[in-house]
């Protein structure tokens, strides 16, 4: 038993010793593991610290992300002219949404809302407001004047997000060229803003960019001058009955486009929603000067004589047969009086003889005649900024054969727009370079693209368009004493129904160079369908319907240029 | 020593503590400050924008030639033409006129 015990004893002992043993052994431990707990401290501690440093430095993480946000939405980039005007820019508004749970009194509040809101009805805010979402839209924008009367409604669940919305301080001016805008996503505090049509379009990105706020567009327009033709030429179309008109004034040495008219024009501040389907070009917001494809007549007659005095195939004073009628493929060309059996150059141009520019032409030949109308630009698609352009291919003959070289020389068989037409104008006149037309406000005064005719063929071109001032086709109109040079066309409208022309409906174009010695700007002005009814006889020509109204444009806008003071 | 050691350690560590909550709550003040200022900068801007819109608005220029023409017999404002681009010694000649007249 005692040796048993003592067994027991002795195991006991050893048990101890054991954990004694065991008991050093682990001490041992234990100071490494508090070293490392040490360690562990000191690092969470540093860390934090450098946490809480770093924080009272730099800005938190939530407040940066605020500001930013705040940034994004909305101040899309101002619109200014080339004198710094406003043409377009941003207010801040409010937007109005509802948490239709919240809402006590709803009917009350859907007939508060109804007189509030003339413009929408009584069912509209009914079936917005009587629902199950927990959120509806109610307006895109709100007046201060209306968000006072939606605070007197004294109902819960009605709020107010801010807003930025784009205005049009001008109202009508440049509205074709500015084009118009649309919210795009909507937040509660704040919407995206999208251009739709013109600048606003074709600069979206770039004036929506989030970074950089404080630039603008800057265009090549002046909103005075355009302001002043829109005037001179609404006022023209009102008393020549005309369906519709357009002008263009362009700096014929940068491509500059000083002033875009089209009518009928638009409120870009409450811009239409679309082009009527079956005829766009009755339609507001179509741009005439633009995606109007016209054939223009005899406009044209100018760049054949152009091509032949530079290729010395003739000068101004050669005798050209004019006996006609022309019969060429089928079709007989005349003129619309009879002018005797020939003709100089010069008098071609001054009287406007359709036989005398086909004979010119068929002296150049048809491929020849067609790369010079390309080398003017009458052929592709401008460059102009404006999204409309993309859309707009000018019209012309597939195939160049005598009969559509011989049509093409008096602007028939070919459709182009009167930017077209003003860029190859330009590039007659202003010393025979390609320029590009632009919206956008250029450093340089000056832009040389391509050569396509020599100097000295452009002052050809231009004592050519003086004399059909002087004493052809624009003879009794007053210039208010500038020297001007330019070309008339009359030209009948195709019948989209009948085929052929109609005979009464004609599109009547003037294009001008003013002052012509210098050759430095091009006018460029469309009527559809005119009538002049003002004396004992109605007229359609040019001469009577669109040349008085491009002189009183000349007139008023030439002085605004500052020019006049070169007086000799 | 080893105390003084430790203990210098721990009132450096509590006061490198009490500093970095005051910077920090400094910072934020600033901060918060800062916010204010370009919230206000903001609402300026804003302000200025809209005045800016409104005087373009008033300044448009189918306006400008109503007034022009309902004060005509104040004003007597023109529309500007060739014939009021004068050279140099024509404006001489016309300032001699004038003086004679006095």
């Amino acid at each position: 038993m005692q040796r048993k015990k003592k067994g027991n004893e002795f195991r006991i002992v050893t048990k101890y010793r054991n954990k004694d043993l065991n008991y050093t052994h682990s001490l041992g431990n234990y100071r490494f593991r508090l070293f490392l707990i040490l360690v562990a401290f000191i690092l969470a501690f540093s860390l934090i610290g450098t946490q809480m440093i770093l924080m009272a430095v730099s800005p938190t993480g939530e407040q940066a992300k605020v500001e930013v946000t705040s940034n994004k939405i909305g101040s899309r980039k101002e619109i200014v002219d080339r004198n710094g005007k406003l043409l377009a820019t941003n207010i801040k508004i409010n937007s109005l949404y509802a948490h239709p749970h919240e809402i006590i009194d709803k009917h009350m509040v859907i007939n508060d809302l109804a007189r509030i809101f003339p413009d929408q009805s009584l069912q509209f805010f009914q079936k917005k407001l009587i629902t199950e979402k927990p959120f509806v839209w109610l307006r895109k924008t709100i007046s201060p004047k209306q968000q006072q009367s939606v605070n007197d409604i004294g109902q819960p669940g009605l709020y107010f997000g801010p807003r930025e919305m784009r205005v049009y301080p001008n109202g009508k001016i440049a509205s074709h060229t500015l084009g118009g805008t649309r919210f795009g996503f909507q937040r509660v505090d704040g919407a995206e803003i999208l251009g739709t049509a013109g600048v606003e379009l074709y600069f979206n990105e770039f004036l929506g960019k989030p970074e950089d706020t404080d630039g603008e567009l800057r265009l090549s327009l002046d909103v005075t001058v355009q302001a002043l033709i829109e005037q001179i030429l609404q006022d023209g179309i009102g008393l020549m009955g005309a369906k519709g008109g357009s002008a263009v004034l362009m700096k014929s040495k940068s491509g500059e486009i000083i002033s875009l008219a089209s009518f009928p024009n638009f409120n870009p501040n409450e811009r239409p929603k679309n082009l009527f389907k079956n005829d766009p070009a009755s339609s507001p917001i179509f741009n005439r000067a633009v995606q109007g494809i016209y054939e223009l007549g005899s406009v044209f007659k100018i760049f054949p004589v152009a091509l032949a005095l530079e290729k010395n195939l003739v000068d101004v004073g050669t005798k050209v047969n004019i006996r006609g009628p022309l019969k060429i493929g089928g079709r007989r060309i005349s003129d619309h009086k009879y002018f005797g059996p020939e003709l100089t150059v010069e008098e071609v141009i001054v009287k406007s003889s359709n036989i005398g520019t086909v004979r010119i032409a068929n002296k150049i030949g048809p491929s020849n005649l067609k790369e010079f109308y390309g080398k003017l630009g009458l052929l592709n698609n401008t460059n102009l900024e404006l999204s409309e352009t993309k859309l707009t291919v000018p019209q012309s003959p597939k195939r160049w054969k005598k009969l559509e070289t011989a049509t093409a020389s008096y602007g028939h068989g070919i459709a182009v727009s009167p930017i077209h037409l003003a860029v190859a104008y330009s590039s007659l006149v202003n010393g025979g370079y390609k320029v590009e037309p632009t919206l956008v406000k250029r450093e340089f005064s000056e832009i040389r693209g391509e050569r396509v005719i020599s100097n000295k063929t452009s002052g050809l071109v231009k004592s050519l368009l003086s004399q059909v001032v002087t004493e052809g086709t624009a003879k009794d109109s007053n210039f208010g004493g500038y020297d001007v040079g330019g070309k008339t066309g009359t030209a009948e409208k195709p019948d989209p129904l009948k085929g052929g022309y109609y005979e009464e409906k004609v599109i009547s174009t003037f294009a001008s160079v003013f002052p012509i010695s210098t050759g430095d700007y091009v006018l460029v002005v469309t009527l559809d369908e005119p009538e002049n009814n003002l004396g004992s006889e109605s007229f359609r020509y040019a001469s009577k319907t669109v040349v008085p109204i491009s002189a009183k444009i000349i007139s008023r806008v030439a002085p605004l240029l500052g020019l006049g003071s070169e007086r000799e | 020593m080893r105390v003084m050691f430790q203990l210098m350690l721990f009132i450096s560590c509590l006061l490198s503590a009490v500093w970095a909550y005051q910077v920090n709550y400094e910072a934020r003040a600033i901060k918060r400050e800062i916010q204010d200022l370009d919230n206000k900068i903001q609402s300026v801007k804003n302000r200025i924008n809209l005045l800016e819109a409104e005087w373009a608005f008033l300044n448009r220029p189918k306006r400008l030639a109503r007034l022009v023409d309902e004060n005509f017999s104040t004003l007597r404002l023109v529309p500007i033409t060739r014939d009021h681009f004068k050279d140099s010694i024509t404006l001489e000649l016309i300032d001699a006129k004038k003086k004679e007249r006095e």
